[in-house]
């Protein structure tokens, strides 16, 4: 018996003498003792068997939750198992689709990764329809029990129509079959007001995020309006009157390790009186874009974050993590795993003003890199050539945060490689902030025990 | 010992992002629990 590769062990937390023990792969946490973490160490040394009779009950237990294995093979095994269920596996408990129900945009922000493939297309009802089919054609094979929307763009408001028009005829059709319809609207915040939240609340409208960047100066100056001017004061009162009608989250980006900006901007929203009504905060790292039609590889953006070495994207997330626990707010970034969705077959998808289906959006109207189109049932050559793609096998099978990542983003892999194959590792990242997320989750696991 | 969160063998049980850089990160797109 052994501990299994993929468990961390964060020591002498929350006290002196007591440590956590975390599984990656199954996502199981433990407090133990001193004597217990001692046995563990050194399971075989034969002074110890008396101890492992007394904690027999205890070995029992971490074996069944992964922390322990019975040796490197079985670990090994259950790693293989875990990667084939998560690339073929189907979570029935709910199928998750993005729709753009346009690329245009009233924004002309700086490092729209859109931008490279923009063409100012709204999708059609023809299109919209085809679209509705193959959702309803997937959701009766599969046997989904709840279709959830996200609306997209361009600015999804910029077409309200066609929006309209697929979450009432969806929301018609799920609720005749008795499947959960609800969607979330992604949008730069402009459009919404009160009114038009309640007709989309009729139509199964669940929830809104909104991208901001900052106060005015540093918001205006990244997402003005298409041929200029501000937009920041516009959508801070757009929110302020949705805010008591629908749950709203913001979604803000940051470079380097310069987080000024969203610690001045949580001061505005609580001055404003709003903050803790506010759902979800997504912080994230501006990420690159691919470069023109047929030169996806002139990367744009490259001096995004992921360029900066690891000590600088650790100092960010430190920053982050301790200003968001400041302020009392939720923030989800952690432990969980993450799989790149080129590499499941029933991930999530994307579908594109045009029909085009794609399983990341940072490849959005780079059609080489579309999966399929919604005039057909089966996905294309491409689908499969991404599910064949296994960076976790190049791996160090012994990393513990292999099932976690599973070799990295795909993404990322052409913007190092020029190609999808090799990992991408994030290694010293995980090592800095594990112990953060680790300790972060027990906190909120407790808090939620009492 | 104590039992913090039980975990478990069946990845479709997980929460699983579909946006991995940094690893952990949720994805602009991702949908929220209700």
């Amino acid at each position: 018996m052994k501990l299994s590769d993929y468990t961390i062990t964060v020591e002498d937390y929350p006290k002196e003498g007591e440590h956590i023990l975390f599984n990656t792969r199954t996502q199981a946490m433990v407090k133990i003792k001193q004597e217990l973490k001692e046995i563990l160490s050194n399971y075989h040394d034969p002074q110890k068997i008396s101890l492992i009779t007394k904690y027999c009950n205890e070995l029992d237990q971490l074996l069944k939750m992964g922390i322990l294995v019975e040796n490197e093979d079985q670990d090994r095994e259950k790693l293989r198992a875990f990667f084939r269920q998560l690339k073929y596996g189907v979570d029935r408990s709910f199928m998750h689709v993005t729709v753009l129900t346009t690329d245009a945009c009233n924004f002309d922000c700086v490092y729209c990764f859109e931008k490279g493939a923009r063409e100012d297309i709204n999708m059609k009802e023809s299109t919209c329809n085809h679209a509705m089919d193959w959702i309803k054609s997937k959701i009766e094979r599969l046997g989904y029990e709840e279709l959830y929307i996200t609306f997209y763009g361009g600015e999804p408001l910029v077409n309200k129509p066609i929006l309209e028009y697929l979450a009432s005829g969806m929301k018609s059709w799920c609720d005749e079959r008795k499947v959960c319809f609800r969607f979330m609207l992604q949008t730069n915040g402009y459009l919404i007001t009160a009114e038009y939240i309640e007709k989309l609340l009729k139509l199964g409208l669940s929830n809104v995020r909104v991208s901001v960047d900052g106060l005015a100066h540093i918001h205006d100056k990244n997402r003005p309006l298409k041929g200029g001017g501000g937009t920041f004061y516009t959508i801070m009162d757009n929110i302020v009157e949705c805010i008591d009608k629908v749950k709203i989250s913001l979604s803000v980006s940051y470079d380097k390790d310069d987080i000024k900006h969203i610690e001045d901007l949580l001061d505005y929203l609580e001055d404003l009186e709003i903050l803790h009504k506010l759902g979800e905060f997504i912080i994230s790292p501006i990420h690159p874009s691919f470069g023109p039609k047929n030169h996806p590889e002139l990367f744009q953006q490259m001096s995004c974050m992921c360029n900066y070495d690891d000590d600088v994207i650790i100092s960010a997330a430190r920053k982050i993590h301790k200003l968001m626990k400041y302020k009392g707010l939720p923030v989800k970034n952690g432990m969980t795993i993450t799989a790149c969705p080129l590499a499941r077959e029933n991930g999530s998808v994307t579908i594109d003003q045009l029909g085009d289906i794609y399983k990341c959006n940072s490849m959005l109207g780079y059609k080489e890199f579309s999966v399929g189109d919604v005039f057909s049932d089966e996905y294309n050559f491409q689908h499969q050539k991404f599910l064949n793609i296994l960076p976790w096998q190049n791996c160090p099978q012994d990393c513990p945060y292999l099932p976690m990542c599973s070799g990295g983003c795909r993404f990322m892999a052409f913007l190092e490689n020029k190609n999808f194959y090799k990992p991408t590792c994030k290694k010293r990242y995980l090592d800095e902030m594990a112990p953060v997320f680790i300790k972060k989750e027990y906190e909120e696991m407790m808090a939620q025990k009492k | 010992m104590e039992i913090i969160k039980l975990g478990t063998e069946d990845v479709l049980e997980m929460d699983v992002l579909s946006c991995c850089w940094p690893p952990g990160t949720r994805s602009s797109n991702a949908p929220e629990p209700e």
